[in-house]
């Protein structure tokens, strides 16, 4: 009977043991790492560098044929160099850090001087794959020579303003806004142009859904805004444009008072398309 | 308003937790709750199991209880006093009284004993309950600790159920869950044994834990970013690295359930409210469990937010079972989401629901959308219908009683339920607007011209210096214009307005700051605002929740939860805090004197809510001389004056505030009057250096891709690829060099967590950081 007691206390202070061993385990933080604390790390088992390099070579045959440039990372503007014809400087390599990883690299070129009869979308996009791998440097080089003009639409000609002649010009003027007004990309640029409206772009280039035809959707800054507006005015201004006062002053009285209204359809569509300066604005003052 | 500017709504408070007895409103509507008179009930049952022992799972009961006092509930707990308890610094506490009777809070440890089987009967058996069944689940995830609660609570559930349908074959029964209280609408038996009747008409599985293991038809409820499937408490490594998203939604509707799906927004909100800490230091010393609970800082929002359907959420998507084809909701709340589902769900006792067409889907949600605010609207739109606790084909008819001079619904049983008192005139304007013309009542101040959803484009022109106003509805001359017109007013100055402006409102309700004062960069009149708002920009506010309960006295009802949501045209940080703000506290601002013409608003948006649901209901108004009550001949202003925006000088912040920058808050003032600065880069954070010295630096690659992150100058982590985990945070390292040299030395102690979204988590690292 004794032993039996004597038993069951040794189990009962064993348990308390147990569970003050248990309690105090428990209540021990594990020490945190600190700059006091010379055990902060481990023996050190590895050292990883963390980004790789892309550099970018632009191609060239002669620096008198070049193009200003952007360079893109993913749809994304990486920089923009002048044209080489007049900054040596531009054909340098130009070095972009990466977490590794694959990656498309596009350059867009425009042309020398920009596209007086608008026949020709101001940008073209050349791309290659590429493969960042950390530590190491991968070399891409893609040509940066202008684009070149595409064939010029025809112009209206100009005749007698006879009331037949006259008709055909209504309707052409009328399709032509009805066609710009499904055009894709002024859809785009009218989207951008919404979206900025009431909140300033954080960055200085913004993203535009342009249609696969014209390159896709990527992100433009405020240079490539504005020689795209500059190309939507003159796009169809061969079409949607004023005619010639000298021209006008022979027409009869009647047409006349029509043409007026003609104009104000075309004035309209020229100040819809130049409020779309506006985000190349935002976007040049999202820089500072 | 449209002044010269924007929306985003998420409350703070955390309406969040509880609504899982709301989703039972939405699909069982008025009879779910009971109406105390015996006679006029409809039998239902509406079976609730919660989640585990977190802050959210307890909320529900209390909100529960709040929301329909008189109705009959039971709590039925397996072991712990959980029930309206919530866990505060390790303890279980009550923060508030309940309002369950004590007699109906009832212990059932073991459901098979045939004493606790007669008990569970006995509750089944009352026509009209809503029990709550309250697992003791604590907070650990295992199958060891949740499979015996969730089979016990299983098992509850289906004897609730069998009682109750053996008693009453023509009820509607509803099991609800959340979380691993979704487990037992996998394992309680589609069907009764004896009648093959359904036992649950009805089965909504929020945040469900398990893609497979439902009964076909059930509705899963979850949102982006929602912690991956544990079934029965099973953790593995897709739970600690996936969440729920688009594709999860995809195969639940692939294997037979209807989904409503919450489109997160790409990264997280900068609230200060939100979620638990998330320190470097915390992953440095820890380890898989740790990581673990990380996730859970990080995904617990996801987890919860479903809870709160009334909210507006960003997108909803809608998935039907066994259809590849998917509708989108913008902007819209789950309550909406549901009701569309609900409309097109098709059920018979004995069959498995279906949830219709797609088809019929979208038109119950055009239905739907038709009744939001008009696009475009810059002022009110008084567009809601009420929620009553009356079962619709159950009143024979509707009316006014002269003498009361109250609205009053005459059951098919013969007995009454008086609606709240309100003003004679504002029940006049209702029935007018509400029920006679079924219009939606809206208020517009904005530009000369204003197109409507129909495609009518209408011109008001206006002095110089003067917007014009528009008044939808045919509520110009009428005091509800003029009460739209006054509270748009009012909006507008608590938007636009300057310190001194709302200097009143602010004494009242601490903490509110217009726009200027939190993003006066914007919202400020100087040379460059141009830049920010362009020609115009528009806030709006509308009723999103209106509801009635009943008062203890039995046959009548009064107003309960009245929320309304505030939107901007378009939205970012710094208006989501502002409008999140508003809402939250929109009934004390409407107590304040300046706040006076929401109090008026409320009153009308009530009434109203009131008659379009007598109208949606098709329920004939009897109207006893209400038409013959003189509607108020007022005049309502045609023009008003622009809100200008106040100039730099007029604007004086008060700590503590925030100040915001496109990218999010550029600068935090604690009440000492010491600032947290956080800069940014191409729209991103990569320093926030905090009031006390600290700091928090985020290095980026050339695009902007997060690399690593430096905290203090001392604790340091990194983003990358690990050759078996793919993309890691890793902690407790050092990152040396800079450059194209970048890189970290990793020891034997480093820990390597899973990542998915490594900007979200950097978001997440710099708002805790700042706000700390």
């Amino acid at each position: 009977m004794k032993s039996r007691r004597i038993i069951i206390i040794v189990l009962l202070l064993l348990c308390i043991a147990v569970g003050a061993y248990w309690l105090i385990r428990r209540a021990r933080k594990p020490p945190i790492p600190t700059e006091e604390n010379p055990d902060k790390f481990g023996k050190e088992v590895d050292i990883k560098t963390l980004l790789g390099t892309l550099s970018f070579a632009p191609k060239l045959e002669s620096r008198e044929n070049s193009s200003r440039y952007w360079l893109y990372v993913d749809g994304r503007i990486v920089t923009t160099r002048a044209s080489p014809e007049s900054h040596a400087e531009s054909l340098k390599p130009v070095e972009v850090l990466l977490v590794p990883g694959e990656y498309n690299v596009e350059v867009g070129t425009t042309t020398p001087d920009g596209d007086d009869s608008g026949s020709t979308f101001p940008f073209e996009f050349r791309s290659q794959k590429v493969t960042i791998q950390a530590g190491h440097v991968s070399r891409v080089s893609l040509s940066v020579e202008p684009m070149r003009y595409g064939e010029p639409t025809p112009i209206f000609a100009l005749v007698d303003p006879s009331s037949e002649w006259f008709e055909a010009w209504v309707r052409r003027v009328d399709s032509e806004i009805q066609a710009f007004q499904k055009d894709a990309t002024q859809q785009a640029f009218l989207d951008v142009f919404n979206a900025l409206r009431q909140s300033p772009p954080a960055r200085a280039s913004v993203y535009i859904n342009l249609p696969a035809e014209k390159g896709g959707g990527r992100e433009f800054d405020a240079d490539e805004v504005r020689l795209m507006v500059g190309w939507l005015k003159r796009h169809r201004s061969r079409t949607l444009s004023a005619l010639p006062a000298d021209f006008v002053a022979r027409m009869p009285d009647d047409m006349r008072l029509r043409y007026d209204q003609v104009l104000k359809a075309i004035n309209s569509y020229q100040d819809y398309v130049a409020q779309f300066e506006e985000i190349a604005t935002k976007l040049a003052a999202a820089r500072h | 308003m449209n002044t010269r500017l924007s929306r985003q709504p998420k409350h703070p408070f955390s309406t969040s937790c509880c609504l899982i007895l709301l989703l039972a409103c939405c699909f069982i509507g008025a009879s779910s709750i009971a109406a105390p008179d015996e006679s006029t009930r409809k039998h239902s049952l509406v079976v609730v199991t919660k989640g585990i022992n977190d802050e959210v799972s307890n909320a529900w009961t209390q909100f529960a209880n709040g929301v329909a006092p008189t109705e009959e509930t039971f709590v039925i707990l397996d072991g712990g006093e959980t029930f309206d308890r919530v866990p505060i610094i390790g303890q279980l506490l009550t923060p508030h009284p309940s309002s369950v009777k004590s007699t109906n809070i009832i212990r059932i440890d073991n459901p098979d004993d045939p004493k606790n089987q007669a008990l569970l009967k006995k509750i089944a058996e009352t026509p009209n309950a809503k029990v709550l069944v309250d697992m003791n689940l604590g907070l650990r995830v295992s199958e060891k600790s949740w499979g015996p609660h969730t089979e016990w609570a299983g098992k509850v559930a289906r004897s609730l159920a069998e009682a109750h349908v053996s008693k009453y074959p023509d009820s509607e029964t509803l099991l609800v869950g959340h979380s691993a209280g979704t487990e037992p609408i996998a394992s309680v038996p589609l069907y009764d044994a004896d009648s093959r009747r359904l036992l649950f008409d009805k089965r909504i599985a929020v945040s469900p834990r398990r893609d497979s293991g439902y009964p076909e038809g059930t509705i899963c409820i979850f949102k982006d970013g929602d912690f991956y499937y544990s079934p029965g408490g099973r953790i593995t490594m897709d739970t600690i690295t996936r969440v729920l998203g688009e594709r999860e939604a995809e195969m639940l509707a692939n294997r037979g359930y209807a989904v409503v799906r919450v489109a997160a927004p790409p990264g997280p909100s900068f609230e200060p409210e939100s979620g638990g800490l998330v320190y470097l230091a915390d992953y440095a010393s820890k380890y898989l469990a740790q990581t673990l609970a990380r996730n859970v800082g990080e995904r617990f929002p996801a987890h919860t937010d479903p809870t709160s359907i009334f909210d507006q959420k960003e997108k909803l998507v809608l998935y039907l079972p066994h259809t590849e084809e998917s509708i989108e909701l913008k902007n819209t709340s789950i309550s909406t989401g549901l009701e569309a589902l609900n409309k097109v769900n098709t059920t018979t006792r004995t069959e498995t629901p279906s949830s219709g067409s797609t088809e019929a889907l979208k038109d119950a949600v055009k239905d739907l959308t038709e009744k939001e605010p008009t696009p475009g609207l810059g002022g009110i739109s008084l567009n809601a219908t009420a929620r009553l606790p009356v079962d619709a084909a159950e009143v024979a008819h509707a009316g006014f009683d002269a003498q009361q001079r109250r609205l009053y619904l005459k059951m098919r049983n013969g007995n009454v339920v008086w609606l709240p008192t309100s003003d004679v005139q504002v029940l006049r304007q209702g029935y007018e607007f509400g029920y006679l013309s079924d219009v939606k009542p809206e208020l517009s101040i904005s530009n000369t011209f204003f197109d409507t959803p129909d495609g009518r484009r209408i011109v008001n022109l206006t002095p110089p210096g003067r917007q014009p106003v528009y008044y939808f509805g045919h509520t110009e001359d009428t005091l509800l214009g003029l009460v739209m017109y006054l509270a748009d007013q009012t909006l507008g100055k608590l938007t636009f307005g300057s310190t001194a402006a709302v200097h009143s409102i602010a004494e009242k309700v601490p903490g509110f700051r217009s726009m200027p004062e939190l993003y006066p960069e914007k919202y400020a009149d100087h040379p460059a605002s141009q830049r920010f708002l362009g020609s115009e920009a528009r806030v709006f506010t509308h009723p999103s929740l209106i509801e009635l309960t009943h008062t203890p006295r039995g046959n009548e009802l009064e107003f309960g939860n009245t929320q309304f949501s505030v939107e901007f045209g378009k939205s970012g940080p710094a208006e989501a805090v502002f409008a999140s703000f508003l809402e939250s506290h929109f009934h004390e601002i409407a107590n304040t004197e300046s706040g006076a013409p929401f109090k008026q608003l409320v009153a009308y948006a009530r009434v109203l809510a009131i008659f379009r649901w007598i109208k949606e209901n098709k329920i004939t108004f009897e109207e006893h001389g209400l038409a013959s009550e003189p509607m108020a001949l007022v005049f309502t202003p045609r023009d008003a004056t622009p809100f200008d925006l106040p100039s730099l000088n007029e604007i004086a912040p008060r700590a503590p505030t925030m100040l915001f920058g496109p990218a999010g808050p550029v600068k935090i003032i604690n009440r000492d009057q010491k600032e947290t600065v956080v800069s940014y880069a191409n729209g991103r954070p990569i320093r926030v250096q905090r009031y006390d010295g600290g700091s928090l630096e985020i290095l980026r690659d050339d695009l902007g891709v997060p690399v690593a992150v430096r905290m203090n100058g001392t604790e340091e982590a990194a983003f990358y690829n690990d050759p078996t985990l793919g993309l890691v945070l890793a902690a407790n390292l050092r990152v040396e060099g800079g450059g194209r040299s970048l890189s970290v030395h990793i020891n034997d102690k480093t820990v390597l967590i899973p990542e998915k979204r490594p900007e979200e988590t950097v978001s997440l690292m710099v708002a805790r950081f700042a706000i700390k």
